[in-house]
C-alpha cells in the first residue's frame, strides 16, 4: 500500500541527493577524523568542510559549531553545559513552559542542582509571555531558552523581539538559545539577524540522516562538556565523530535553506487546503495553535469524541501516518504538555491529532487523507460515548 | 485456548504491538450500540471520565427466566485497547447462552486481557474499564429489579 | 461511579519497609469517611493528569485515620512519599469491590509485594468483627526488608489461631529464617500449605504480572475461575 507520511515533526525521510553524498564516507572513506594518516585526514576534511556549510547557512563562524548526536543532546548540552560553566554570575534560568522536554527535563535536574527556573506561560496560541519575560529577567539571569517553533502546535516564536527585550533588561549578559530543530528549512535563521547566542539543529528533521545535529554557540561564551573523553569538538563534545551522518547533515541543511522560500509557499498553500477540507467536510473540529503565527507545514486540530491513538490506526491502517497528544498514546499515560498549556481542556487534549506535511507530499495526498480522515471520523463516532 | 507466551506482552517502552485478537476487535468491533435513544437495556454502566481519555458505556438486557445476560452492547470513547476490552467484554458476556450475573459481576480483568491475547502493561486499565462497565450494569440491573 | 471527591490532610507518616511509606490522612471537612476494607481511593496531588492514582486504604474504619501504604516508584508515589505533614489532597472514593462477600468459605490471600495493604485491612476487620473463618496468607516479596506490616501480621496471627501467614521471600536464602518459604509461590507450595483445595475462595493482590501468574498458577491446579478474586495494582 502506498504510505502518505505525514508526521513531518517527528522524522523525515533522507533526501536521496543527502543518501548520495554519504556513502562513500559509509563505504571507501572510513577513517577516524583525529587520525594523522590518510583515511583520517580525508574524513577530518569531510568534517571540517561540514562545519563550514552549516555555518554559512545559519551566519555563524565555522568555529562556532559543535557536533553532536542530535537535537535532544544540543539541547542538553546548552542547558547544562551553560548553565554550569556559568554559574558564578547567576543560577536564574528562563525557558518557555512548552519547550521540548530536551530541555524542560534538563531543567527540572538543574532545578535539584540548586538552580532557579522560570516556565514562562503562553497564551492560547501558544505565544511565550512577553511581559512575564520582561518581569522576570534580572541581574543573575544568565540563560534564557526559547524554541523558534514548537513541535507540536507549529507556533512560531517572536525570537529577535525576544532577543531584544533580554539585551534591554538588566540581565543584559543573559545567554539566548534557541531551539531550532523544527524552523530549520521554513523559517529565516540567520542567527545574527535573530539575536540568538546558541542554536540548536537537528538533522532528523531536514531530510537528513538521524543521530546527528549540532549547537551554534557565540564564541564569546563559555560552555562545560556533558560528554568527555577523547576531546573531540574542542574538547566540547568528545567522541569519534560520524563523519557520514555529519556530511550528510551538512548537505540537507544546504538543501533546505536553497528550497526554504518555495518550499514554505507551497506547504502553506497546502496546509491552508487540506485544514480548509477537513473544517469543510467534518463537524466540532478546534484547532490547537495560532493560525497566524504558525509552520507552514502544521496542522494540530481536536476532533471533539475522536480519541487520537484510535484515529492514528485507522488512518494508519489506511496508509497515513500521523500523530497525537492523546494520553493514551503515550508511554507514561499523560497528555501533551504543549496542548494543556495553551489550555486546551483534558477532554479534547486527548483528541488531539497533528499532521504535519512535507517535501514528498502532493495535492493528491491531501485528497485522499481527507477523504479517510471523514470516514474514520464517521466511524469512531458512531461508537463515541461522548458526542 | 491460546497459548499466549510468545509476543503477549510489550515490554514497556516498545511500540505497541497487536494481537490477532486486539486487531479484530479494533478493526471490527463487536455490539456496539448504534442507537441509544431506541434500545431499552435492563441495566446500565458508564465509567471513566472525559478528562481522563476514556469513558465507557454498557448496557446489558437480562432473561429474566434464567438470569443470563442475553445482550451486551456498548459505547466507548478511548484508546484502541479500551475499544478492544470493550468488544471483547461484550463477547464474553454474551457467549454460550451468555454470562449468570454472578460471574459477569466477577469477571476479571486479567480474563479479558487473556482473551485478547495480552495488552502492554501500560494498557492495562482498559481491562479495568471492561470489568468495571459490565460489573456496574448488573449492579444497576439487580437495584431495579428489587 | 460516583466521584465523591473530599479534601484530605496529613497529620501523620511513618516509614514501615524499605521504600515504603504509611501515611496517616483526616479529612478537613471533618465529616467521616466511611468505607469497606478493601476499598481505594484515587488520588491526584498534582493535577497535571486528568487520570488519578488509585491507592489502597489499609487502615479500617474503626481507627483514628485514613491511611494509605505506598511504596516509593513513580513520580505520584514519590510525591506522596515525600508529602509532609499538614500537606492536602484530594481523595476521591472510596471505590473498589475487592472484599470477601460470603463469610462461610474459608479464604487464601495471595499477595505480592505493597499488594498486601487490602489484605492487611480486610484482616484487621474480620477479627475486629469477630469472623472466625479460616484464612491462610501467601506474602511474596524479594526480601525481608521489603515486606510491610511483618510484625503486624505476626502479632494478629499469634492471637487469632485461624490465621496462618506463609511469607515467602524469592531473593534470599534460608539462611534468612524469616520465612517460610525461598522461592515464588508454586503448586508445591500452595498445596503445602492449603488442603482440599475446591472449595475455598482464593483472592490475589499485587503488580500485573504477579496477579496474572498467579491467576493462572491457580487454574492451573484446578480451582475455579468464579472461586479467584484479583485486584491488579497498576
Amino acid at each position: 500500500m502506498k504510505r502518505i507520511y505525514l508526521d513531518n515533526a517527528s522524522t523525515t525521510k533522507i533526501d536521496p541527493k543527502v543518501l548520495g553524498v554519504m556513502l562513500p564516507y559509509l563505504k571507501e572513506k572510513y577513517g577516524n577524523p583525529s587520525s594523522l594518516h590518510l583515511e583520517g585526514r580525508v574524513a577530518r576534511s569531510a568534517i571540517e568542510e561540514s562545519r563550514e556549510k552549516i555555518a554559512d547557512v545559519i551566519g555563524a563562524e565555522k568555529s562556532e559549531i559543535i557536533f553532536t548526536s542530535g537535537g535532544t543532546e544540543s539541547d542538553n548540552l546548552a542547558i547544562f553545559g551553560i548553565a554550569r560553566a556559568n554559574k558564578n554570575k547567576g543560577k536564574h534560568i528562563i525557558v518557555s513552559a512548552i519547550e521540548h522536554k530536551a530541555v524542560l527535563d534538563s531543567c527540572k535536574k538543574l532545578e535539584k542542582e540548586g538552580f532557579e527556573i522560570t516556565y514562562l506561560p503562553v497564551d492560547k496560541y501558544g505565544i511565550v509571555s512577553l511581559d512575564e519575560l520582561k518581569k522576570k529577567l534580572k541581574s543573575n539571569t544568565i540563560l534564557v531558552s526559547i524554541m523558534y517553533a514548537n513541535n507540536e502546535i507549529g507556533t512560531i516564536q517572536p525570537i529577535k523581539k525576544i532577543s531584544e527585550i533580554i539585551k534591554e533588561s538588566e540581565a543584559s549578559n543573559t545567554i539566548f538559545h534557541c531551539d531550532a530543530c523544527q524552523a530549520v528549512g521554513t523559517l529565516h535563521l540567520n542567527v545574527k539577524d535573530l539575536g540568538v547566542d546558541a542554536l540548536t539543529v537537528s538533522s532528523s528533521k531536514i531530510y537528513g540522516p538521524k543521530g546527528v545535529g549540532c549547537l551554534y554557540l557565540n564564541k564569546k561564551y563559555l560552555i562545560e562538556p556533558i560528554i568527555y573523553g577523547g576531546g573531540q569538538e574542542k574538547g566540547i563534545r568528545s567522541g569519534t565523530e560520524n563523519v557520514a551522518s555529519v556530511f550528510g547533515f551538512s548537505e540537507a541543511i544546504k538543501l533546505a535553506e536553497k528550497k526554504r522560500i518555495s518550499e514554505s509557499k507551497r506547504l502553506t498553500s497546502l496546509r491552508n487546503y487540506f485544514l480548509s477540507k477537513i473544517l469543510k467536510e467534518i463537524k466540532d473540529v478546534s484547532i490547537n495553535g495560532s493560525l497566524k503565527e504558525r509552520l507552514p507545514n502544521n496542522i494540530n486540530i481536536s476532533i471533539r469524541g475522536v480519541e487520537g491513538e484510535t484515529l492514528l490506526l485507522l488512518l494508519d491502517n489506511k496508509g497515513i501516518s500521523c500523530s497525537t497528544g492523546s494520553a493514551c498514546s503515550s508511554m507514561d499515560l499523560s497528555p501533551s504538555h504543549v496542548l494543556l498549556q495553551i489550555g486546551v481542556p483534558l477532554e479534547l487534549a486527548h483528541c488531539g491529532i497533528r499532521f504535519t506535511l512535507g517535501r514528498f507530499i502532493k495535492k493528491a495526498d491531501i485528497d485522499y487523507t481527507v477523504k479517510v480522515l471523514s470516514e474514520s471520523v464517521k466511524k469512531i463516532r458512531n461508537m463515541s460515548s461522548i458526542k | 485456548m491460546k497459548n499466549n507466551t510468545k509476543n503477549k506482552k510489550c515490554n514497556d517502552g516498545e511500540n505497541w504491538i497487536y494481537s490477532d485478537e486486539v486487531r479484530e476487535h479494533f478493526f471490527f468491533p463487536k455490539n456496539i450500540l448504534f442507537d441509544e435513544k431506541k434500545y431499552e437495556a435492563d441495566g446500565f454502566g458508564s465509567v471513566g471520565s472525559p478528562e481522563c481519555g476514556d469513558v465507557m458505556n454498557v448496557w446489558i438486557k437480562v432473561d429474566k427466566k434464567s438470569g443470563r445476560i442475553k445482550e451486551c452492547k456498548w459505547r466507548t470513547f478511548g484508546c484502541a485497547s479500551a475499544i478492544a476490552s470493550a468488544s471483547m467484554m461484550s463477547v464474553m458476556a454474551t457467549e454460550n447462552g451468555g454470562m449468570n450475573l454472578k460471574t459477569a459481576q466477577t469477571l476479571k480483568p486479567e480474563q479479558i486481557v487473556e482473551r485478547l491475547g495480552g495488552l502492554p502493561d501500560r494498557k492495562f486499565h482498559c481491562s479495568v474499564l471492561g470489568h468495571e462497565a459490565l460489573r456496574e450494569a448488573v449492579i444497576d440491573y439487580l437495584n431495579h429489579a428489587k | 461511579m460516583q466521584n465523591n471527591i473530599r479534601e484530605f490532610i496529613l497529620v501523620d507518616k511513618k516509614v514501615v519497609a524499605e521504600n515504603v511509606t504509611s501515611l496517616y490522612f483526616k479529612p478537613t471537612d471533618g465529616l467521616k469517611f466511611d468505607y469497606v476494607p478493601g476499598q481505594y481511593v484515587k488520588i491526584k496531588p498534582n493535577l497535571a493528569n486528568g487520570r488519578g492514582k488509585a491507592y489502597t486504604i489499609s487502615s479500617i474504619s474503626s481507627e483514628e485515620f485514613v491511611c494509605i501504604t505506598v511504596k516509593r516508584k513513580g513520580e505520584v508515589s514519590s510525591a506522596l512519599s515525600d508529602f509532609k505533614i499538614g500537606d492536602k489532597l484530594m481523595f476521591d472514593g472510596p471505590h473498589g469491590h475487592f472484599y470477601p462477600e460470603e463469610d462461610s468459605k474459608e479464604i487464601v490471600m495471595i499477595s505480592g509485594g505493597i499488594g498486601i495493604t487490602p489484605f492487611y485491612s480486610i484482616i484487621k476487620s474480620r477479627f475486629e468483627s469477630q469472623k472466625r473463618t479460616k484464612i491462610t496468607l501467601f506474602y511474596s516479596n524479594k526480601t525481608f526488608k521489603q515486606m510491610t506490616f511483618f510484625e503486624e501480621l505476626n502479632k494478629l496471627s499469634e492471637i487469632n489461631p485461624s490465621f496462618k501467614i506463609v511469607y515467602c521471600l524469592t531473593g534470599e536464602n534460608a539462611k534468612n529464617s524469616m520465612a517460610q518459604e525461598y522461592s515464588r509461590i508454586d503448586e508445591n507450595i500452595i498445596k503445602k500449605y492449603v488442603s482440599s483445595l475446591e472449595d475455598k475462595h482464593y483472592y490475589v493482590c499485587g503488580p500485573i504480572g504477579f496477579v496474572e501468574d498467579m491467576r493462572k498458577l491457580l487454574l492451573k491446579i484446578e480451582i475455579l475461575e468464579v472461586n479467584i478474586f484479583t485486584e491488579t495494582f497498576y
